[in-house]
């Protein structure tokens, strides 16, 4: 059952809010739960991670969220790994979502990782010229990544097949 | 429903709102005292009412005229709210929670919503995030039955319980 990582960090699903938590100790819960989701993730757990980083995503998106930077980064961090397990998971298409969350924060063009995801996300769903574009925009993001410049050879390649059929 | 609790007489806040908004309240009086004197609340569905679900809602009714009566905001609610998954928004004044079944055939039912759910690790919360990723599938053209199948159930709906959340 996925609940059963969602109670492994001792800490309720949603933030409290009888009191309400005060935004900079949901920042601090949700980086823990952001670390437990990475140990989940590195443990082979990929279901375990994304309930983690979901959840950590809540402590987060709480109303009102903190805009302080260290609030920021967790965000980042937790949409870009979510993302990540995504993709492993099979489910692309939320995985497009979360990294045009990264992409907004970050500003467009400037997360080479979610960008990354983003394009193999598109391969996955088959949406080569989308998946090209967006692995493009990672090489010049990370223009040494040997896993960016691989994955978008194999996004031109695909493309190539499907526009002329070899 | 919701207890209107404004300090100043409703009429002189409505026009105090007009005026800043640049709009001319004298014109209009006998319709502003009407709209003053009605009593109306804000239905703000935290689970809605869907198959998937099992027809029950849970629900929070709010004075509407929050805004223009200056209550003072709820951060109980508000942060009720928000740990639905709802966009963000400020609940202002006495707030109450309801759980129901209405399967819009026959009549609506009046559920329990006892103190426990006012916990946050109460199995509800999930219920409303499952419910939410049922009908983004929904969206997408998966049907129904099949998208309620794909995200794993792991809420259990309490069949008793009243009302709850007044102003922190």
């Amino acid at each position: 059952m996925l609940s059963q990582y969602d109670d492994s960090d001792g800490l309720p699903f949603v933030p409290p809010f009888d009191p309400p938590m005060p935004p900079q100790e949901r920042v601090a819960a949700a980086e823990s739960i952001r670390a437990r989701g990475n140990a989940l993730f590195k443990e082979g757990k990929t279901e375990g991670g994304l309930v983690a980083y979901e959840k950590a995503l809540r402590y987060l998106d709480q109303h009102p969220a903190s805009g302080a930077p260290p609030a920021l980064t967790c965000r980042v961090a937790a949409l870009s790994n979510a993302a990540m397990c995504r993709l492993k998971l099979d489910d692309p298409r939320r995985a497009i979502e979360l990294c045009d969350r990264v992409l907004k924060i970050e500003g467009h063009g400037k997360n080479a990782k979610a960008l990354f995801r983003k394009g193999c996300a598109h391969r996955a769903l088959g949406d080569y010229e989308k998946a090209v574009e967006a692995l493009e925009e990672a090489r010049v993001a990370a223009p040494h990544d040997a896993g960016v410049k691989a994955e978008l050879l194999r996004a031109e390649k695909d493309l190539k097949k499907f526009r002329f059929g070899w | 429903m919701a207890r209107a609790n404004a300090t100043a007489a409703p009429h002189a806040l409505a026009r105090a709102q007009m005026k800043k908004q640049g709009q001319q309240p004298d014109q209009n009086d006998a319709m502003l005292d009407v709209m003053a004197d009605s009593q109306t609340v804000d239905i703000v569905p935290l689970i809605p009412a869907l198959i998937p679900g099992g027809f029950i809602s849970v629900t929070l009714y709010v004075d509407d005229k929050g805004n223009a009566k200056e209550l003072p905001l709820n951060s109980r609610a508000t942060a009720l709210v928000s740990a639905c998954g709802a966009n963000p928004t400020d609940v202002l004044g006495d707030a109450f929670v309801a759980r129901a079944y209405d399967n819009e055939a026959e009549d609506m039912k009046r559920l329990d919503f006892s103190l426990r759910d006012m916990e946050p690790s109460a199995k509800w919360f999930r219920e409303a995030f499952r419910l939410k990723a049922v009908l983004v599938l929904t969206r997408e053209g998966t049907p129904q039955d099949e998208a309620a199948n794909k995200v794993p159930r792991t809420a259990h709906v309490p069949s008793s319980a009243h009302l709850l959340c007044q102003r922190a």
